[in-house]
């Protein structure tokens, strides 16, 4: 007999994990610096189109398919043909690959997390970032051994999924209780104490000022869908599987725009955060805020502490609640990621809920530990560039494909305007049809090839003599050698979309029972 | 800060905020709704 499946407590508590899953450690240091980075204010603008167009639609689809279908992502792209079963396991190996060097990171937060009770970090921070945590070689090839108090910090994340994981929506709906209020707590006392000293306008004034020009640049455009895209947690089953959880006569629209509107709304606070201590550095150091920016691991691990180095006022309780600010951020992002995996093999093959995560939390941290290594961090580069990049567009496309035109978009919408309290109209069609997918392909594009070049050389102002692969494909990433970019990159994607047409094509407990 | 910038900082809060106290309030109307006033 089947057996009953789980459902949230409480609206409350699904729409709370699902803010959970899709705000993360990008909310603080990604989108602050792409705001400023790409037009400053007049980024908001192609960002709010993007929230409406993409966002907000890809997340209506992805929790309509898990409500409507009751299954993660793997068995409800199986409901909608079973040839395409696939498209899940590829989303969900994704996100689990996503997890392994997101783990990673979390890892160096837990070893901040400590050494922000003294300070440990000094005055150079940077050295003592690069050559102290991750003790970086020379290069990619040059592996060494793992680190050991970072593979501690690994294990510390893992065992965190694992327990936040254990009894599935029950144990999530707990944990999300407190890992999403606290990081807004935390950030609302950072915008506080940053926009409270010297220097913090000028900081605000590099993100908020617009440049209305940067609207006409393709560029920005899709620098926006792509912020949205990325920050959200779609494409990687997660929303599927948490939107099969939600009862049957729950609402659907609304929990979409809410979930969007909440993660954008953080993105734009920690921008406040984030800018107005810049500001304070740029003006305790003399320097032009252009001249302290940063972004990703370098602004939380390096900048950061050397802002907190320039607190008057405890700094110390100041670090701790940034890195504790990052834990709490990362891990209901973590955590989801693991569970459309759970999620999907139990709908499988009905396995038992413990073992199945202990299984792949294992596997997952056996994997994580190659990201740290002393070249751990080109690495974790490497992958996350064509995983978000590639393998994220990719599911987005498929995703919007199927449900669009094979299953068809307007049964979801009928399905969801059923039992929501807004109700879409075909707009929404228009958006999952046409926009999103059409967006999607020209983000893939524009990373593979160089778009410039070969508008260029087609209006005859191309460098002459060039070969055509350089005229028609960027430049390797990040300069990384080729057999690495094979490795980490296309190989990887390719070695995800293999694992997903095996574990697809396996017999499941449904074609037992058939 | 310019006022280009706090108009920006105007529109985004607008949006965000006021788009979220929306949708919050019309769960909240929703939720009342469906559980009556005892009629």
């Amino acid at each position: 007999m089947e057996k009953k499946r789980d459902t949230w407590d409480s609206r409350f508590i699904f729409v709370m994990a699902a803010i959970g899953s899709a705000v993360g450690l990008g909310n603080v240091w990604r989108f602050p610096y792409t705001c400023y980075k790409y037009g400053g204010g007049a980024f908001l603008i192609p960002f709010f189109v993007a929230l409406l167009t993409a966002g907000i639609p890809l997340m209506i689809l992805e929790f309509g398919l898990g409500h409507k279908m009751r299954a993660a992502a793997p068995l409800a792209f199986r409901c909608i043909r079973k040839k395409y079963e696939w498209v899940g396991w590829f989303a969900v190996l994704t996100g689990l690959f996503v997890m392994t060097y997101y783990g990673v990171v979390m890892g160096w937060c837990f070893r901040y997390l400590a050494y922000a009770f003294n300070m440990a970090w000094g005055n150079d921070t940077q050295d003592f970032f690069y050559n102290g945590v991750l003790q970086l070689s020379g290069g990619i090839g040059d592996i060494g051994a793992p680190v050991g108090w970072t593979v501690f910090g690994l294990f510390l994340c893992w065992l965190g999924v694992f327990f936040s994981i254990v009894k599935g929506v029950k144990s999530v709906g707990k944990v999300v209780m407190w890992t999403v209020p606290v990081p807004v707590i935390l950030l609302l006392a950072f915008v506080i104490r940053g926009v409270t000293l010297p220097g913090a306008m000028d900081g605000l004034s590099y993100y908020l000022t617009p440049d209305l020009k940067a609207l006409l640049d393709w560029e920005v455009w899709l620098q926006a869908y792509g912020q949205v895209f990325f920050s959200l947690s779609i494409g990687f089953g997660v929303m599927i599987a948490y939107g099969s959880f939600l009862s049957e006569d729950s609402d659907v629209t609304n929990n979409a725009f809410i979930t969007c509107l909440a993660d954008a709304g953080i993105c734009f606070m920690a921008g406040f955060a984030v800018f107005s201590t810049l500001g304070y550095l740029a003006f305790t150091e003399g320097k032009e805020v252009a001249e302290v920016v940063k972004s990703g691991p370098g602004l939380a691990f390096v900048t950061y502490p050397l802002i907190i180095n320039k607190l008057h006022f405890i700094p110390q309780a100041f670090g701790v609640m940034f890195f504790l600010l990052l834990l709490t951020l990362g891990i209901d992002s973590a955590f989801s990621l693991v569970e459309a995996g759970v999620a999907g093999s139990i709908d499988k093959w009905g396995f038992n809920r413990v073992s199945v995560n202990a299984i792949i939390s294992f596997l997952a941290f056996a994997i994580g530990v190659l990201y740290t290594t002393r070249a751990g961090l080109y690495w974790l580069d490497i992958v996350d560039f064509y995983l978000t990049n590639y393998g994220l567009a990719i599911v987005g496309l498929l995703e919007c494909v199927l449900v669009g035109y094979v299953y068809g978009a307007d049964k979801i919408r009928e399905h969801v305007n059923r039992t929501s309290e807004i109700r879409i109209g075909v707009w929404w069609d228009l958006c999952i049809k046409i926009v999103t997918p059409v967006i999607l392909l020209w983000m893939i594009l524009a990373k593979l090839l160089n778009v410039n070049g070969i508008i260029a050389k087609l209006a005859g102002r191309g460098p002459e003599g060039a070969p055509w692969r350089e005229i028609l494909f960027n430049p390797p990433y990040e300069g990384y050698p080729a057999w690495a970019q094979m490795a980490g990159g296309w190989g990887l994607l390719l070695a995800l979309f293999v694992a997903a047409l095996i574990i697809s094509s396996v017999k499941s407990r449904r074609d037992g029972n058939a | 800060m310019p006022e280009s910038a706090w108009a920006m900082l105007i529109i985004a809060c607008a949006v965000l905020y006021g788009g979220l106290a929306c949708c919050i309030g019309i769960s909240l109307g929703a939720s009342k709704k469906k559980n009556g006033s005892g009629k």
